[in-house]
């Protein structure tokens, strides 16, 4: 069988043992990040639940910075007529 | 939202956090590693994450990439005017994208500036590109892409951009 991708806020308070507002609190604080699907409805994606399960935190990167000739190329996956093209 | 220099980097480690924080296991940056910004000859900032969403299969069947361009608008500030939000999903057999490049041909072209792809099965798609809302930042970025995963593409409620 296939593994949910995604789980109700009942069903992760099940998994973690813990109350229904307690992982309200978690989302609200962004601690376990979700998709609000409509006013009532949320859905907790499976693996930032398995993360939590693991007890995996998440670590703010550092940032570094590199001179380019060329900034990240965009658009390149389709094909857009040169702008010399494109205007005649 | 216009950002400082140093907002910018602050910006690209908090897209990269929630990445995390939604279980995607990057590969750019790799595991432990620093985020680069590039800093183009143009003055225009940009950065690229990879990832995959953990299914169980290894090598993960879904793969997610970020990219944004930030141009300098005056002296101090940044704006981004360009991004790519992609989904591979090959468990389900689709792919979900979001883009803004290109606009002066997509305005000329179809009077809008960003667009959608939407493909199912990969490389099956009713257009080239289709009608899309614009995405205010990389933060909700993310989030569409991880919407599209736990839910459906929706390939077919796509108005498509002739």
């Amino acid at each position: 069988m296939t593994e949910p991708r995604w789980y109700t806020i009942k069903e992760v308070a099940e998994r973690l043992r813990v109350s229904h507002d307690t992982v309200g609190r978690m989302v609200e604080r962004g601690e376990l990040p979700a998709i609000r699907v409509s006013a009532r409805l949320v859905r907790i994606p499976a693996p930032a639940l398995h993360r939590i399960e693991r007890g995996t935190s998440t670590v703010r990167r550092g940032v570094v910075r590199r001179q380019v000739a060329e900034a990240v190329e965009l658009g390149t996956s389709e094909s857009i007529p040169a702008p010399e093209a494109a205007t005649r | 939202m216009p950002l400082t220099d140093p907002a910018v980097d602050d910006y690209v480690s908090r897209v990269v956090e929630l990445l995390e924080r939604y279980g995607v296991v990057l590969m750019k940056p790799a595991p432990g590693e620093p985020v680069e910004v590039l800093e183009a000859d143009d003055g225009s900032l940009s950065f690229e994450l990879i990832g995959s969403l953990p299914d169980g299969r290894v090598p993960a069947l879904s793969t997610l990439e970020v990219r944004e361009r930030l141009r300098p608008i005056d002296g101090e500030l940044f704006e981004r005017d360009g991004y790519e939000y992609e989904l591979i999903d090959r468990e389900r057999d689709f792919r979900r994208a979001f883009h803004l490049h290109d606009p002066e041909w997509f305005e000329r072209r179809h009077l809008v500036v960003v667009h959608e792809h939407c493909e199912r099965p990969l490389g099956d798609a009713a257009c080239d590109h289709y009608e899309g809302s614009p995405i205010r930042d990389g933060y909700a970025g993310v989030t569409v892409l991880i919407d599209a995963w736990t839910g459906e593409p929706g390939c077919s409620q796509l108005p498509c951009l002739e």
